[in-house]
C-alpha cells in the first residue's frame, strides 16, 4: 500500500498539540514507518508557501481568528483528501475563544493596547465553522494514544470512532476517588472522554477540554452546580474556559440558565 | 466454548451489485460453511474489525455469497477486497429460518432494501429443492431501480423457480416499468392463503410495523410471520449486550424471530 | 463443607503459601478508598475494607484486554499466552461472591467465552463475611446476598484468634500444601463464630423486597412515566456499569497502537448506558432515549438477565453504582418502585 501523506498545520494556537506528537518519542519511529509526513512546522525546516502541500489527511490545530487563518484553512481544505480539527482549539474554539464572550474589541484592546486599531482578529471559531471537517481529536491537548491510534488507523484505511462515554467513565475504570463528591466542581459528566480522565486523576475536576459528550444532561449538570452554590457567571466562566464557542444558544440556556 | 479467532478464508469472486453494495463469494479452506437460511457471519479485517453480514446465498459446499453495504469501518475495508484477498471469517452464527416449519406450505417473502441479501438464501434454497414448497413469492421493495438488488436474478427465480417475483420502487426513474409504491401495496395482490402461507420479512426497521400492520389485516396467523431483526453486534454469542432487544439476544436467539414470540416484546419491533 | 480455624499466627505464612501458588488479588487502600489488586507486598493487604471501587470482576474480564494479536499480511491470529498461574482471590465479599457468580453463569453460558474461562480456570477464591454494612448504600439485605460462603472456595469469618474459614468441598485438595496454616476449631470458637452470624442476621434484616416477584413486577413498569423521571437525575455517564459487579457489556475494537504489522483484536467494557450502545447503520438508534437506556439496564439487572439464569435478580445489592451515580440513582429506588404499595419489611 502507498503511505499515507499526512500533513499538520498550525493556525491560532499554543501549538501543544504538535508537541504531542513529537512527545511520544518511542513510537515516532513507528508513525514514520507508517506514513509519510508532507508538512510539519514544529519539527522542520521547511521554509516555502505554508499550506501548499497536497495531502491525504491534513491535521489542523488552532481555531479560526483572523481572515488569514480562514483563507488558509479553505487552502489546506482544497488541498487534503480528509480533514482533521487537531485538538481543542480547532475542535470547539477552546480557550482562544473566551474573548468571544466579553466581546472581540475589549479582549483585542486588552492584549494589544494602544496597537490593537491595526491588529485584525475576529471571534474565535472552530475549524468546522469555516470548512468541512472529517473528523476531531478532542482535548486540550491532545492525548497521545489516542493520536497515534488515529494516525495508524488511518494508515490501515479505518476512521477511529469518537469516544461516546463521558468522562467518569474512565474515571470510574481507572477507581479515582470522584472529585465532585470530594465538593470540587467536576465538568466530567457532561465532558467526552478518551482522555482517561487525567484531571481528576491528578486530583482537580474536568474543565471539559474535550467538548460536551453525546447526550449531556445539561440541566442535571446545572442542577448539581447550583446546589454546590455555582450559578449564573461562576458557572459560565467554568464552562467558557474551552466551550465558549461550542454551545448552542439552547444548550448554553440550559447549561448556564442564560444564553 | 468460543474465541475470537477467525478462519483465514478465501474470496474467490467480487462482484459490485450497486453503487454502494457489493457481493463477495467467499470459501473457507477446510470446511464447508455448514449454515440455514437467515444465518450470518462475522467477517473481519485486521487492524479494522468485525461486521456481522448475513449469508447471501443457498447452503452448500461451494462457499457462500456475502452481499454487502458499504456504511462504516469494516464495510468500507471489504470494498477494497480483491478476488485472491483474505478475509477473517467467524460463524455460522444464530437462528435462521426453520425451514420444517416453511416447507410444505405457500412461501411469501417480503424484502425491503438490503433486507434481499439474507432472503436471498432462502430464495436460493427453495430453488433447490422447488418440490418441498407449495407456491412462492417474492416482493421486493428498493428506494430506486438503480438500489434494487439482484435484478438480474429475478427472471430465473421467475422462470425456474415458478417464484411469483413482484418489485416496487419508492421512486421511479426514466425507463422503470414497474411498480411505484410501497412494499405494502403489493401484499394484498398475492394470492396466497393466509393460513397455510409462511411470511418471511427483511428490511429497514420502519417497515416491519406497516408490514406487519397489513400481514394481521389479511387474517395472517402470527406464528405464520417470520421476521429478521438487525441489530448492533459485537460477539455474536450471546455475551455483548449489544444485540439484545429486552431480554432476548437477536444474536443467538434471532436473528429470524417468529412473529408471535415476540410480539409482547416491547423493543422488537415499533 | 470442613470448618477450620486459620490463627492470627498463621495469616502470613498462609499468604506466602497463596503468593507462591498464585497471583493473589486483595484488597489495598488507594486514593482514599480501596482497591482489588495484585498483590506484591502482603503487608499491604486491608481485609478490613468495606469495599472496593471496582468489583473483582476485572481479575477475570478487564476493563481492557487483548483477545488476539491478528498478523496484518497473513491474518493469522492467536491469543496472548496464557498466565503460568491462576488467580486467587482473597477478601471478596458477600455481594461480590455472588457477582463473581453471575459472572460465571454470563460468561461460561455456552457457548463459553475462551479468554474469561482460561483467566478464570484454576482460580481460587476467599471470601470474607461482612459483619456491618460497607456504606448506606448497600443494599444486600433485600437483594439476600449478604451471606456468602455460596461461590467461595474458602469463607473467612473474623473472630478474635483469627479467620474462622469454611472450606467448600473439593477445595480441600488445592489446600493440601497448606495444611499447616488451619487448626480445626474448639468450641469456644464455635460459639463466637455463631454469635457474630446472629449479629450478621441482626445487621443485614432491612429487607424491602418481594423478590420472587421482582422481574415480572419490575416489566409491568415498562410503560410507566417513572423511568423519564429518573432519567433527569441520569447523565448516561456508564460510571453505574463501570462499578458494577454483574455488568458484563463489552466491546469488541481492533488496535493498532503498536504499528502496522499487528493488529490487536481488544475488549473493553462498554455500557448500555451510552448513547451509542445500540446505534446501527442508517442513523438508527434502538434506544435514542436516555430513559430507554436507564430502563435497559435496570431490567437487565432485576429482570431479564434474573429470568435467563433463573435467579431472584441479577443485581447483588452491592451498593457501589448508587453510592457513584450522581444523580443518586440506585436500583433499589427502582425495584422499590415496581413493588409499590406492596413493599415486605422484614
Ligand atoms: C444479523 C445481521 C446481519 C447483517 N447482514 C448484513 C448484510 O448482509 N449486509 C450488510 O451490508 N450489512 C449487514 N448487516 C449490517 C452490518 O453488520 C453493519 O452495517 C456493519 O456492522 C457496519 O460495520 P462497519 O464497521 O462497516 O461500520 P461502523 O464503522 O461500525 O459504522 C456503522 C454505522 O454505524 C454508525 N456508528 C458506528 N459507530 C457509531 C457510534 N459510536 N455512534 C453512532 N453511530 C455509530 C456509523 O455512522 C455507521 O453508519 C447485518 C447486521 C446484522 C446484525
Ligand atoms: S471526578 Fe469527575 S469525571 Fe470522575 S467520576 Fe467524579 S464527576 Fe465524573
Ligand atoms: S478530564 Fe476534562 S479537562 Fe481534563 S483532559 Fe479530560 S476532558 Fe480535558
Ligand atoms: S445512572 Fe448515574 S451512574 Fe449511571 S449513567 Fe446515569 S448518571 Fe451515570
Ligand atoms: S446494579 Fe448497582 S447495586 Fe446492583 S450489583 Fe450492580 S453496582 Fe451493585
Ligand atoms: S454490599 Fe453487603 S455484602 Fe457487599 S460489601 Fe457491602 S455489606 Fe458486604
Ligand atoms: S452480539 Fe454480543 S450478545 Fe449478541
Amino acid at each position: 500500500m502507498k503511505k499515507l501523506r499526512v500533513a499538520f498545520y498550525s493556525f491560532t494556537s499554543c501549538e501543544g498539540c504538535q508537541l504531542t506528537l513529537l512527545e511520544c518519542e518511542d513510537r515516532l519511529l513507528d508513525v514514520l514507518g507508517a506514513v509519510e509526513i508532507v508538512r510539519f512546522r514544529e519539527a522542520s525546516s521547511y521554509e516555502g508557501g505554508e499550506f501548499d502541500a497536497d495531502a491525504d489527511i491534513a491535521f489542523v490545530e488552532g481555531s479560526i481568528s483572523t481572515v488569514h487563518d480562514e483563507s488558509a484553512a479553505r487552502t489546506v481544505r482544497s488541498r487534503s483528501k480528509k480533514l482533521v480539527a487537531f485538538g481543542a482549539c480547532a475542535d470547539i474554539g477552546g480557550v482562544n475563544a473566551i474573548k468571544n464572550r466579553e466581546g472581540v474589541e475589549t479582549a483585542r484592546e486588552r492584549v494589544y493596547g494602544p496597537a490593537a486599531a491595526w491588529i485584525h482578529s475576529s471571534a474565535a471559531r472552530p475549524l468546522s465553522a469555516v470548512v468541512p471537517v472529517d473528523a476531531a481529536l478532542h482535548g486540550c491537548p491532545v492525548d497521545k494514544d489516542e493520536l497515534i491510534r488515529f494516525i495508524f488507523a488511518a494508515a490501515v484505511g479505518a476512521k477511529l470512532p469518537d469516544p461516546a462515554a463521558p468522562v467518569c467513565f474512565e474515571c470510574k475504570l481507572r477507581q479515582t476517588a470522584c472529585v465532585f463528591q470530594k465538593g470540587e466542581v467536576c465538568l466530567g459528566p457532561i465532558t467526552r472522554g478518551g482522555c482517561k480522565a487525567i484531571c481528576p486523576a491528578f486530583g482537580s475536576g474536568c474543565d471539559g477540554c474535550r467538548g460536551l459528550a453525546p447526550d449531556a444532561n445539561l440541566l442535571l449538570m446545572r442542577r448539581l452546580l447550583k446546589e454546590r452554590g455555582l450559578d449564573g457567571s461562576d458557572l459560565a466562566r467554568r464552562v467558557d474556559l474551552f466551550n465558549a464557542a461550542a454551545l448552542t444558544e439552547d444548550q448554553r440556556r440550559e447549561l448556564i440558565g442564560h444564553a | 466454548m468460543f474465541d475470537f479467532i477467525p478462519e483465514i478464508a478465501n474470496v474467490t469472486s467480487v462482484r459490485p451489485v450497486t453503487a454502494t453494495e457489493t457481493l463477495y463469494h467467499i470459501r473457507l479452506p477446510n470446511r464447508p460453511l455448514g449454515h440455514l437460511p437467515g444465518q450470518f457471519v462475522q467477517v473481519s479485517l485486521p487492524g479494522i474489525g468485525e461486521a456481522p453480514i448475513s449469508i447471501a446465498s443457498a447452503p452448500g459446499r461451494d462457499g457462500f455469497d456475502l452481499c454487502v453495504r458499504h456504511v462504516g469501518n469494516v464495510t468500507e475495508a471489504l470494498r477494497r477486497l480483491r478476488a485472491g484477498d483474505c478475509v477473517g471469517i467467524r460463524g455460522p452464527f444464530g437462528r435462521g429460518v426453520p425451514l420444517d416449519e416453511v416447507m410444505g406450505r405457500n412461501v411469501l417473502i417480503i424484502a425491503g432494501g438490503l433486507g434481499l441479501a439474507p432472503l436471498r438464501s432462502l430464495i436460493q434454497y427453495i430453488l433447490y429443492f422447488r418440490a418441498k414448497f407449495k407456491k412462492a413469492a417474492v416482493l421486493v421493495g428498493a428506494r430506486s431501480p438503480d438500489a434494487l438488488l439482484f435484478s438480474k436474478e429475478y427472471k430465473a427465480w421467475r422462470q425456474d423457480g415458478d417464484i411469483d417475483v413482484r418489485v416496487t420502487v419508492d421512486v421511479a426513474k426514466a425507463g422503470w416499468k414497474g411498480d411505484v409504491g410501497v412494499i405494502t401495496d403489493l401484499i394484498p395482490h398475492v394470492p396466497l392463503p393466509p393460513a397455510d402461507t409462511v411470511s418471511i420479512v427483511c428490511g429497514p426497521p420502519v417497515m416491519y410495523h406497516y408490514v406487519l400492520r397489513t400481514l394481521s389485516r389479511l387474517h395472517q396467523p402470527q406464528d405464520h410471520i417470520f421476521l429478521s431483526l438487525e441489530r448492533r453486534m459485537k460477539c455474536g454469542t450471546g455475551k455483548c449486550g449489544h444485540c439484545q432487544i429486552n431480554g432476548l439476544y437477536v444474536c443467538r436467539e434471532g436473528p429470524v424471530f417468529r412473529y408471535d414470540r415476540i410480539v409482547h416484546v416491547p423493543e422488537a419491533v415499533s | 463443607m470442613v470448618d477450620r480455624v486459620l490463627p492470627k499466627e498463621q495469616v502470613s505464612a498462609f499468604l506466602d503459601y497463596l503468593r507462591r501458588r498464585y497471583r493473589l488479588w486483595a484488597p489495598v487502600a488507594q486514593g482514599g478508598g480501596f482497591v482489588f489488586a495484585e498483590i506484591d507486598h502482603p503487608e499491604s493487604i486491608r481485609l478490613d475494607y468495606p469495599t472496593t471501587m471496582l468489583p473483582p470482576k476485572a481479575a477475570f474480564l478487564p476493563p481492557n484486554e487483548i483477545l488476539l494479536s491478528i498478523d496484518m499480511e497473513s491474518l493469522e491470529s492467536a491469543p496472548p499466552p496464557a498466565e503460568d498461574k491462576p488467580i486467587a482471590l482473597l477478601g471478596v465479599h458477600p455481594c461480590d461472591l455472588h457477582g463473581l457468580m453471575r459472572l460465571d453463569m454470563a460468561m461460561r453460558e455456552e457457548p463459553s467465552d475462551a479468554s474469561y474461562v482460561s483467566a478464570r480456570r484454576g482460580a481460587l477464591i476467599i471470601g470474607l463475611a461482612c459483619v456491618h454494612r460497607c456504606r448506606p448504600e448497600a443494599f444486600c439485605d433485600s437483594m439476600e446476598t449478604f451471606r456468602g460462603a455460596a461461590g467461595a472456595d474458602l469463607y473467612l469469618t473474623p473472630i478474635e484468634d483469627g479467620f474462622w474459614v469454611e472450606v467448600r468441598d473439593g477445595a480441600e485438595e488445592s489446600l493440601a500444601d497448606a495444611a499447616d496454616c488451619f487448626r480445626p476449631p474448639s468450641d469456644r470458637q464455635k460459639r463466637e463464630k455463631d454469635d457474630i452470624n446472629r449479629q450478621i442476621d441482626l445487621e443485614f434484616s432491612g429487607r424491602r423486597l418481594s423478590l420472587e416477584t421482582l422481574a415480572d413486577d419490575l416489566e409491568k413498569t415498562y410503560t410507566s412515566s417513572y423511568w423519564a423521571k429518573l432519567a433527569d437525575r441520569c447523565f448516561s455517564c456508564g460510571a453505574c456499569t463501570a462499578v458494577c459487579p454483574t455488568c458484563v457489556c463489552f466491546d469488541v475494537r481492533d488496535d493498532l497502537a503498536g504499528g502496522c504489522k499487528t493488529a490487536d483484536r481488544c475488549r473493553s467494557w462498554d455500557s448500555c448506558l451510552l448513547k451509542d450502545f445500540a446505534a446501527v447503520a442508517g442513523n438508527e438508534n434502538f434506544r435514542p432515549k436516555r430513559h430507554q437506556r436507564l430502563r435497559h439496564r435496570m431490567m437487565r439487572q432485576g429482570s431479564y438477565l434474573a429470568k435467563r439464569f433463573n435467579l431472584p435478580a441479577f443485581c447483588v445489592g452491592c451498593g457501589r453504582c448508587p453510592a457513584m451515580c450522581l444523580g443518586k440513582i440506585s436500583p433499589l429506588e427502582a425495584f422499590e418502585f415496581s413493588q409499590k404499595g406492596r413493599t415486605v419489611h422484614v
